[in-house]
């Protein structure tokens, strides 16, 4: 049974590189475009990994995070963001509300796609 | 004394911020470099939500990644740093350095 991955990210070319990166792997990639289908995803399955950007319009990251939380409380979610502490502002509310997050620093490439997956479904791993 | 008990591992462990989940990483990575280097290393937490410029300096992409910042090489382990027999695996090369000075 493959790993089921859930990439929100409104960048079409974003889904697009973690669709093709992975699409060699054991791993099923549904990727959507707003916050507010990745919690209807999350609502319709369990995934085993989810990658969150940051920055989209209507929901965001942080309240999209917020959300897929309430439902779901285990799963890795890595936020997807450039690692500047302008951007982390928004994210410090939710760490001080508790919400478990972990980060990945875009861009990324697509061979640190792969990586970042194994690492964390079945890792750890050497980078 | 022998050349090993002079060597001096740095270690950055790099997470996401303080939590639960940090101190079980923080907990399994101590484990390990203890039995495999006890007395000899020094582990240092950078939570990098608050200090993402020294995550990048070091070429952390991810969190969490576990950081041999010297001697060098530099090593990046990244993943699940729960996991203690994972983290024996990639810190096996501990093991090869005692090995090596103790031949020496």
């Amino acid at each position: 049974m493959s790993y089921q991955i859930l990439v929100i990210d409104d960048e079409q070319a974003i889904r697009k590189s973690f669709i093709l990166a992975l699409e060699e792997g054991d791993y099923s990639v549904t990727a959507v475009e707003s916050g507010m289908k990745g919690i209807s995803s999350v609502e319709k399955q369990e995934f085993d990994l989810i990658f969150l950007d940051l920055k989209m319009p209507g929901l965001n990251g942080v309240e999209t995070l917020c959300e897929i939380r309430k439902r779901n409380d285990k799963v890795p979610i890595y936020i997807v963001t450039a690692f500047h502490q302008e951007f982390f502002e928004q994210l410090k509310q939710a760490w001080r509300d508790g919400l478990e997050f972990e980060l990945l620093e875009k861009p990324i490439l697509a061979e640190q796609i792969m990586l970042i997956v194994r690492g964390v479904l079945g890792g750890p791993i050497n980078f | 004394m022998a050349i090993f008990e002079k060597k001096y591992y740095d270690f950055a462990l790099f997470v996401t911020g303080d939590s639960g989940h940090t101190q079980r990483i923080v907990d399994a990575v101590n484990l390990v470099l203890e039995e495999k280097a006890a007395g000899l290393y020094e582990l240092r937490l950078v939570y990098v939500m608050l200090e993402p410029g020294l995550a990048k300096n070091v070429g952390v992409i991810a969190t969490p990644t576990l950081v041999k910042m010297k001697p060098l090489p530099m090593v990046k382990i990244f993943g699940r740093l729960y996991d203690v027999e994972k983290i024996r695996t990639q810190l096996s090369f501990l093991d090869t350095d005692k090995r090596d000075q103790a031949q020496t």
